[in-house]
Formats: C-alpha cells, structure tokens, sequence
C-alpha cells in the first residue's frame, strides 16, 4: 500500500523563487503518476519533497497514514525512514564502486541479511538485464545501462514508491523509447506507486495512469491523458500537449474566422476569447465539398510534411498557419485551395483568464 | 482521509527538530565552522584595532594614562614622529619601489618564458616547463641563501663568501640591499607568473584565432588584436600576486636586507615587534594588511571586469605554434641560461657549501661531510653536523608533527566548507563561510603572523593565551592555507553534487556512512591534494612564523635563520637543502597519486 496526499505544498528558495505553489493532489496505490511541465516549474523540487531531500516552506505530505511531512507539527520523516525509491535525472551512481556494490550498498544500510542480498541483487540484475555488468564501474558502461542500475539499485530495496525524475532525458532516442515501453511493462509487473518527472508530453501520454501538468509551482490540471489531451482545463495545458501542437484562433489573428466559429459553437462561446482545435479534428475537403453541418473555412494549402504514417499539412487560413494531420495521403498539393471542416464538439473556447469554457 | 489527531505543541515541533539534527549534522557543522571561522579569522583582525588603539602596559606611564585607555599615540608614533621615516616611511618607500621592480621583472620574465614554451616550435619545451616550475616550489629565501654564500663579503658578514674565496670582493650593493634582493624576489616569483600567462596561452580558444584569419587579419594583427588582450587577465593576476606576495613577505629581506639596515616593511615590523613595541607593531601590521587587500581587491575587480575574456574551450594552440626560425638557437640558449640561473646555480651553490670545508675552494682536500654527519665540529664552537644534530633534528620533528596536524586540520576544514557550501548552496552561511575562508588570503603573510601573535599573546575570554605553544603555529598556519584547501573542497565538492549522498541518503545510509563511504571515497583524490599542499607549504614556512615559534619550539626553517644569526652558512644551507629535498619528493609523490600537481593549487579561472 502505498497512497500518497500532498496538501498545500509550497516551497520558497532564498530570493523569494516559490518553486512549488500550494500543490494538493492524492495519488492512489500502485497508479503512475507523470508530473508535467516545463523546465523551472517545480517538477524536481516537488519530487525531492516527497524524498525528503527538500523541507518544504510549508504543506503537508502523507503517506498511507504516516506524516512525512507536516509544517504544523514540525513532524518529518527522513528520507530512509520514507520507503521510498528515488532515481536522479543524473542517475548519481557511486563512482567508487561497481554495479553489485552500487545495488549491494543500500541493501547493506537496511540490514538486510548476506543470503537474502545475494538473492535480491541477481534478481533486480536480472529484471533490469543488466547480467555481466557486475563488476564493472559506472563509467565503464553506456548511459542507458547506468540508467538501469541506477533503477535496480532502488528496486532491490522494494521501495513502495518509485520517484523518477527525468530517467529518459540523458538517453538517446531510441533507447528512450525502448525504456519507455521497458518502464511500462515494470510498473505492470511491480505496481509499485510511481512518480514520474518528465517534461516530455508524449512520454507523460504513453506511461501515465494519470497526469498533473505544472506551470510556475502551480498545478493546472490533475487527470487521465485523455482528459488532459480532450480537456485540457486551460489554454496553457492545451498547447503543452499534443504535436503538432493545438491551433488557436483569435479575434485579433483572424477576426473573420473567429466571428464565423463563435457565430457557429452558439451561446455557448459568448465568452469565448480563444478558440483552438487539434490538428487532427480538421477534415480537408475540396474547396467545392463544404460540410455545412459543420464548422467549415476556406484555405489553401502552405506546406505537406509526410512523416511515413502521417501528413502533416499546413493550411493558411485568413493568413494564420494552422496545423493538421491526416492519416491518408493528401489529394492537394501545395497551393491548392481546400475547406476545412471542423466538428463543434473538437472546439475548445477559452475565456479571457485562459480558462476553457465548457 | 486521515483523521487529524496530531501533536502540534511546542515540544512536539522541538522534538521532531532535535530527531533531523540526528539524522543530519549539516546545520551543527555549518554553525561550528560560522562560529570557529569568525573567531579565527576577524579575531586577529580586531585584536590588532584593540591593541594599535589602546594604551599599552609598558607606554602607561609616559603616556600618563592607564593601560587600556584609548589612545592614538601609536598611529602618530608611525605616521608623524622623528623615528617615523626610518621606522615607516623609508621602508614604505622602499617596500613600493622594490615591488614594482619585481613586479616588471616576473612578469617580463615569466612572459617571455610562456610565449615561447606554448606558442613557438622551439625543442624541448615539455622539459622546460616542467623546470621552470622548481623556483616555485622551492622556499622563497632558498636565493637570499645561496646569494649570501655566494656574495657575502667580508666587511659586512664577517665571513667571505665563494666570491670573495675565489678573489672577488663583492661591493656592498652587490652583496646586499636593493639589487640582490630584488634580484632574488625575481626569481623566486617569476614561475608564478609563467604559470598564469602558460595557461592562458594554452587556453586561448584556436578558432578565435582563425576566424580573425579568416576576416582578413594578418597573424601579427591577430596576436596584437585577439591574443593579447585576452592575456589581460594574466596580467594582473600575476602583477598583483607578485605584489602581494613581496610585501608580505620576510625571509629575502632579512637575509640580504637587514646586514646593511636596509629596512622593508616587513623587517621594520619584526624589529617593532622584537623591541616589545606591541602598540606599534599592531599600527604596522594594520598598514601591511590594509595595503596587501587594497592589491587584492583590485585583483579581485580587474578579474571580474575579465570574466569576458574566459574562454571556455581549450582546443590547444599548438597548430598555431610560431616557427622560430633562425631564432631557436638563441632561444633554447636564453631558456639554458635561464634554468641555470633560476635552479642549478642556487641548488649547486647550496649543496656545495655544505660539503666545503671552505667554502669556494675546489679541491678534494676541502671536501667534508662533517656538515652533515660530524661530530663536534671544531670550526662551529663544537656544533654537531646536521644529521647528528639534537637542534635540528628535534626542530625537524616539530616541522614534521605540526605540518601534519595542519594539513589535516587544513584539508578538513576546507572539506567540510566545500560540503555545507553545496548543501546549502545560494544560502547566506554559504556565502559567509565563503567569503571568510578566503580573508586570510589577502592578509600578507607577516601582518597574518603578527595579527596571530596579537590575538593569542594573552589570554582572552575563556580562550587562553597560546603564546610559546605548538597549537599557535598550528592555528595560525591552518587558518592561513585555508583559502586554498576551502577552494579545492568546493570545487570538488561543487562537481560531486549532492546526489551521489541523496542516493546514500534514500537507501538508508546515516551521515556518518554517507560522508565516510560515499563522499570522501569519491573525492580521494583531491582530498590527497588537499592534505598533501598545505604540508609542502607549511614544510617551507618562514614568514608565518617567525612571530610564533619561539626558541622553545624551533621548527626547520627558523633553524635556518638562528644558523644564520650565528654566522653557520653551511648548517643553514645544509638545512635548506634537506627541506627543498622533502618538498620535491612530496611533490613527485602527490603528482603520482593524483596525475594532478603542485600548480594545481594555483589560483586560476
Ligand atoms: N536549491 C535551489 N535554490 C534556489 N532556487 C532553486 C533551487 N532549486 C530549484 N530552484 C528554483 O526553483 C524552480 C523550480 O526548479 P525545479 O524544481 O528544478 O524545476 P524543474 O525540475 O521543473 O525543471 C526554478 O526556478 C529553480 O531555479
Ligand atoms: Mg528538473
């Protein structure tokens, strides 16, 4: 068991930076959760909280029922104490000693009994395979194997949570993606509750069970990868997922398009300030085809980027560049005219604050 | 939700307080060495305000006043009264002009030197470069030393020296005074500045170069325009070290300066402060302490100013090397000379001596052994060869047991400092603790030694006078090399990061096996270093301590200068060259350990 509730974290540095914001979110046993955002806003800094490498300003962390942390009471329970398993973006593995004596260590600090070490340092070597690095040293072997001893020599220790930050930044992009779907299959194995720092979108996608997106210290939405791809509480967690990213329309950009789709969505977009919609909801028609159900726009055809199972093509429209994709080969080329046709429900309007209207 | 049933009183938040200082002694050690620093470093510093400004015992009744009573009587005795020209004036005088003088002649020297060893194509220049380092580690008054034995005249000395055995009366001026010493601040504190330019040189990134080629500069337009200005820094580093460094330092111009009344700053001090002149010898060292931070400071402005002058890559700039040409032969023979100079003539000098019965007589007749091994030697009132001899070897057993004590107190300090810097980086102790280990360094070593004295003469507070005792030395020459081992621990420590001890820390380690297993493990290396440069420097002390060892507790090198008082050239020689020996085996030592060597310590971007 191991559920986690953050409430009201904040965190000051000296020079009044406020790295983390009143962050509260619960994390529920053996969920994988991604904490998202740009570089500065705070993921590390609420990861080693949670370590207990950093006293917060003031919050409260629990887990299951013991306070980790509580500004009230003064109560904190050291980093050992946490049970917790914590792998540095740098992976910080001890240079003066080999694989074994890297995952061998900790097990040592627990009192773990001779035999029972053995057992459970060839039995992570094994899960991460990483057989024959054992005597080595770190800087004899490659980045990605130092990344997974930097994970085995955490789970030998059977932490009830995993806090990651960043593990696939360092790695090139094929190995990222073959740790990805490495780290995937871990957690289904081990279901240990994991935390995972990323500022990639599309690794927060692919692995999550639920996402929290921060900007500033401040949390701007907690939810699945669906809602936060489908619903994206506001316009800041709209653009910051999803690539090509979202296309906005506003009145001072695109003044007719802008009247014609708040004319279309209703009442509903009275407030509107912003509208955007995914590249993938726009359908490309001959300029003759026009879907009058739907909300549809005259433009030609800027740009087509084939990626192998996708074109991305760019579409002037009232002279903003909007991006789309389809996953069948374009009839246009470049030039063309076409209308592009979007359905409401694939619009999202945001209010003056950025929040998005529903 | 969990039900809200928590302590929160005052004792509970005070428990859970005292539980985390267990778990993590950082803040206990950051306020040990806030509190221990400050005392050890401002303390001498104040106890000099104290005792310039204030009646002293032995003044009171002249003075008509009580001990203790504030007073500016010894700031006008230096400033304006009949003995100030001799006492301050002259010897400021003198102490300026002599400075500048070295100042040129280093940085010529060590210019010059650079240029051609790292830009030119001329033979031999890995050879030479690792030579022309030697000055460096030998003691600074090694050439005051061989320049006595080899210049000393009768008249002044009462002893000949090699010269004047060989039938060369050597004239004052040669002997003594103004030129020798200078002559032999030069070459003790060129290679300083040899290693600043050598390394700038090196540094200067080859693509600046070629792409001023490439927009059209001639190569002479493009050392004039690229290269040199990015030597600026070198510059002024080195000048204001040299500055530095001949201010404060003692042991050249008591040897060559002192037989003729030849008067420095720093021998005017050590005169104040033999005649028992406390007040007055406090005044003098505020003045030395004041001008060597001055220096220091602009140092410390110009090297910021030249932040952009740092270049990040050092691809090397040998491609560019200049060909010679017609020149080499003239410049191998100019680095010879050199070399001879600066180390085979002082070294050749010192070793023969102390294997000359008389000395400069070249002959197997006068060749002896009894300054090293004798017994009872008839020439020294019965003295025995140093080998053999109680006074030194006990002085060389103190040498040994306090240097020991101070590189690791030093290289412990410096470790610590460097470790709750990183752990509280960006913090104000940081910053303080940062700031604190680095004052020692711009106090010129003999204010330093006399603002020791001062501070420790008598008892203050609960802290006891330390006068005549080892922890004094101790003390004084731990806090004074701290500069340098405070910045080796933070730069290591810098580069380690916290997170190999995080990790420690989240596996469960305790603070005593994080720092023993993890942290010092990793920085072993430097660690060594750490520990092994303030012993080599502490080996050749003189400056420092010349206020602190009394007869009770001689150490090699103030051996040296009662041999010298007493007129036994050989003894003292024989000595110096034990200590020079020591050094250079520690030095190769350390470079083998380490693969890194004495420059590393080095101030340097
Ligand atoms: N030790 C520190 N001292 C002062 N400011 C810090 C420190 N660590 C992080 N910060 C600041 O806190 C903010 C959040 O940092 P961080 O949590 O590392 O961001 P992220 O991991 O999301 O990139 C940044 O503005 C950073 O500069
Ligand atoms: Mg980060």
């Amino acid at each position: 068991m191991a559920e986690i509730h953050i409430r009201n974290l904040v965190k000051k540095f000296q020079g009044n930076v406020t790295a983390v914001d009143s962050l509260s979110l619960s994390i529920a046993d053996g969920e994988f959760v991604s904490f998202l955002g740009p570089s500065g806003c705070g993921k590390t800094t609420t990861l080693r909280m949670l370590a207990g490498l950093e006293e917060p300003t003031s919050g409260e962390i629990l887990l299951d029922d013991h306070v980790l942390f509580s500004s009230s009471t003064g109560e904190y329970t050291p980093p050992e104490k946490r049970g917790m398993g914590l792998v540095f973006q740098s992976y910080a593995l001890w240079p003066h000693m080999t694989v074994w004596e890297n995952i061998r260590f900790g097990l040592i600090q627990q009192k773990v009994p001779k035999e029972e070490q053995q057992e459970r340092i060839k039995a992570v070597i094994k899960l991460l395979q990483i057989e024959g690095l054992e005597k080595r040293y770190s800087f004899q072997i490659s980045g990605g194997q130092q990344q997974r001893v930097a994970l085995a020599r955490m789970l030998a220790l059977r932490p009830n949570t995993l806090l990651l930050d960043e593990p696939l930044s360092n790695l090139d992009a094929q190995l990222r993606i073959e740790m990805r779907s490495e780290l995937k299959r871990l957690h289904e194995r081990l279901r240990n509750t994991t935390i995972f720092v990323t500022h990639d979108q599309l690794e927060a996608m692919t692995l999550s069970t639920r996402i929290a997106v921060m900007r500033d210290g401040k949390l701007q939405q907690y939810g699945t990868p669906m809602e936060i791809y489908r619903k994206p509480a506001n316009l800041f967690v709209a653009k910051f997922v999803g690539s090509p990213p979202v296309n906005i329309i506003t009145e001072e950009l695109a003044p007719q398009l802008f009247a014609s789709a708040q004319k279309h969505l209703g009442r509903r977009a009275a407030h509107a300030r912003k509208i955007a919609f995914r590249p993938e909801s726009m359908v490309i028609n001959p300029p003759t085809d026009a879907d009058d159900r739907r909300w549809h726009m005259k433009g030609s055809v800027a740009a087509i980027l084939p990626t192998g199972p996708e074109w991305i093509l760019q579409i002037e429209s009232e002279s903003v560049l909007l991006f789309a994709r389809m996953d069948t080969e374009p009839k246009f080329s470049t030039g063309d005219n076409c209308t592009i046709s979007i359905e409401s429900e694939a619009m999202l309007m945001f209010d003056e604050a950025e929040a998005r209207l529903d | 939700m969990i039900k809200d049933t928590r302590d929160r009183s005052l004792a509970t938040v005070a428990r859970h307080r005292l539980y985390r200082l267990r778990h993590d002694p950082t803040p206990i050690i950051a306020f040990v060495l806030v509190v221990a620093l400050t005392y050890l470093v401002l303390g001498p510093l104040l106890a000099l305000l104290s005792e310039g400004f204030r009646v002293q015992f032995r003044d009171a009744a002249r003075l008509n006043s009580t001990k203790g009573s504030l007073t500016t009587y010894y700031l006008q005795r230096v400033f304006s009264s009949p003995v100030s020209t001799s006492m301050f004036w002259q010897p400021l005088q003198r102490t300026l002009v002599m400075s500048l003088v070295t100042l040129t002649g280093s940085v010529l020297l060590g210019f010059i030197l650079a240029w051609i060893l790292v830009r030119t194509d001329c033979p031999g220049s890995d050879f030479f470069s690792k030579m022309m380092i030697l000055p460096y580690i030998a003691p600074s008054w090694t050439f005051a030393l061989a320049w006595i034995t080899l210049f000393k005249n009768r008249r002044i000395a009462g002893s000949m020296g090699i010269m004047e055995t060989l039938g060369y009366s050597p004239p004052d001026w040669l002997a003594y005074g103004f030129f020798p010493i200078t002559v032999t601040l030069i070459f003790s504190l060129f290679p300083l500045s040899f290693l600043l330019f050598g390394s700038s040189l090196q540094s200067v990134d080859v693509q600046l170069e070629e792409s001023a080629r490439m927009v059209g500069a001639r190569k002479e337009v493009v050392l004039r325009t690229i290269v040199m200005p990015m030597l600026l820094p070198a510059l002024m580093s080195s000048g204001l070290l040299i500055i530095s460094r001949t201010i404060g330092s003692f042991g050249t111009p008591y040897l060559l300066g002192s037989p003729v009344r030849y008067t420095l700053l720093s021998t005017s001090l050590y005169g104040a402060v033999q005649r028992g002149e406390q007040g007055l010898a406090s005044i003098l060292t505020l003045v030395i302490v004041l001008i060597g931070m001055a220096v220091v400071s602009i140092d410390i402005f110009f090297v910021k100013e030249a932040r952009r002058f740092v270049t990040v890559s050092g691809k090397g700039s040998f491609q560019n090397r200049q060909k010679l040409g017609i020149l080499k032969v003239p410049a191998v023979i100019f680095l010879i000379v050199v070399l001879l100079l600066s180390t085979v003539l002082p070294m050749a000098t010192l070793l023969l001596s102390t294997v000359s019965i008389r000395m400069g007589i070249f002959s197997l007749d006068n060749f002896t052994l009894d300054y090293w091994i004798g017994t009872s030697i008839s020439q020294l009132a019965g003295i025995s060869g140093i080998l053999r001899n109680p006074d030194v070897i006990r002085s060389a057993w103190n040498s040994v047991r306090i240097v020991s004590v101070v590189s690791v107190i030093a290289g412990g300090i410096g470790t610590f400092i460097g470790y709750v810097s990183v752990r509280y980086s960006r913090s104000k102790v940081a910053g303080y603790l940062k700031q604190l280990s680095f004052l020692p360094y711009i106090i010129p070593t003999i204010g330093f030694g006399a603002a020791y004295l001062t501070l420790f003469a008598v008892r203050r507070g609960p802290i006891p006078s330390l006068y005549g005792t080892m922890a004094l030395i101790i003390l004084a020459m731990s806090i004074k090399y701290l500069p340098f081992a405070a910045r080796a621990g933070t730069a290591a420590m810098m580069q380690l990061g916290t997170e190999p001890e995080e990790a420690a820390m989240i596996s469960g380690a305790p603070w005593r096996q994080r720092f023993f297993k993890i942290v010092v493990p990793i920085l072993k290396k430097t660690l060594i270093t750490g520990i092994v440069l303030p012993f080599i420097s502490g080996m050749k002390e003189l400056t420092l301590v010349i206020f602190l060892a009394t007869p009770g507790i001689e150490l090699m090198t103030t051996q040296v200068l009662r041999y010298i008082d007493y007129g036994y050239t050989q003894l003292a020689n024989a000595v110096t060259v034990v200590i020079i020996f020591v050094i250079m085996i520690l030095t190769l030592l350390l470079q083998k350990v380490t693969g890194s060597g004495i420059t590393s310590g080095l101030r340097g971007n």
